[in-house]
């Protein structure tokens, strides 16, 4: 049986334990936002400067991989929306069963991710000195690909981070240490799910579609 | 919270999915078509939308405290600082400023056409 309260005692009252638990989540979320857009701010520079190169070199890319990764990551946000209502509902098992299906997801688009940079170490388009892609050889052709591993490389981390901190809500979950009162892990946790997928939304039409 | 409330919660969040879905295929579409510089506009554009989507419902940003949300425009608008001062600046460079212009006549050279 879960404690009806799980309150530490410098708070006055669970209400106000969750808000501040909810607004260090936000705090952390807009600095991640603002990580990934010095990156996004980089590539648009770049993309700028060499807008033939880059949308030669996007071309390059699997579109139907990369749309296939969108809709297998917004799935598994809709999942992890699942799991946080059912947990505050009272459902634990239930929000158990939807964060083991979210971390299946994760796993397939990292899965999927792995295919798409093996075809990249392949066909050598790669970043730097190692760039030797046939038929792109304009200035500027290499940087689309720092780029390109530098934004998708930091983004595969999160959702890695992300597969580990849903498995361990989930195993929480499963055990029955929350309930409708308290459920605040599962809560920032997804919210740090939502996050992996709200940085796709951007990455996937910068690098694949325009 | 009673069955009715768990099942019509859980069926709001099936239609942001959908929505989310729709705007994958259209955003899909949409770069299928060559509209020269309206694309990516309208590709962001339907990113940001997207985003709202999943901040706002699934996030919960909605009915989270004010704070909150004024913390997430921040970053908005820093975002939006970054970039635009970024590429005000790329884009208001004289041309020989930007990388593969060729080099300039050395200072002192004699102007050509005398």
């Amino acid at each position: 049986m879960p404690p009806a309260e799980v309150r530490a005692a410098h708070f006055a009252s669970a209400e106000q334990q969750l808000a501040a638990a909810r607004m260090g989540m936000w705090l952390f979320v807009a600095s991640e936002v603002l990580l990934f857009t010095g990156l996004f701010v980089a590539y648009a520079a770049y993309r700028f400067l060499f807008p033939e190169t880059f949308a030669q070199a996007s071309r390059h890319l699997d579109l139907f991989l990369g749309t296939l990764n969108t809709v297998v990551l917004i799935t598994s946000s809709l999942t992890v929306a699942l799991a946080v209502h059912f947990a505050s509902a009272g459902r634990s098992k239930l929000a158990a069963a939807m964060l083991a299906a979210s971390i299946a997801f994760g796993v397939a688009f990292l899965l999927v991710k792995a295919r798409e940079y093996g075809h990249h170490f392949e066909t050598r388009a790669l970043p730097g000195r190692h760039y030797g892609l046939e038929g792109l050889t304009l200035p500027g052709a290499s940087l689309f690909f720092t780029l390109y591993f530098f934004m998708t490389g930091l983004h595969a981390l999160h959702v890695l981070v992300g597969v580990g901190v849903l498995g361990w809500v989930a195993a929480r979950c499963y055990r029955g240490d929350f309930s409708a009162e308290y459920h605040t892990p599962v809560e920032l946790g997804g919210m740090y799910w939502h996050l992996v997928d709200l940085v796709w939304i951007f990455l996937y039409p910068m690098l694949y579609l325009i | 919270m009673k069955a009715n409330a768990i099942h019509r919660g859980a069926w709001s969040y099936g239609a942001v999915w959908l929505s989310l879905l729709g705007f994958t295929f259209l955003t899909f579409f949409a770069a299928k078509v060559d509209l020269g510089t309206w694309n990516i506009g309208i590709a962001l554009a339907i990113a940001s939308a997207k985003s709202a989507l999943v901040v706002m419902f699934f996030m919960h940003l909605r009915t989270h405290a004010a704070t909150n949300r004024a913390f997430f425009a921040l970053a908005v608008v820093f975002v939006g600082l970054l970039a635009s001062l970024t590429l005000a600046d790329l884009a208001t460079r004289l041309p020989t400023a930007r990388p593969g212009h060729p080099a300039l006549p050395p200072l002192g050279a004699e102007p050509r056409g005398r």
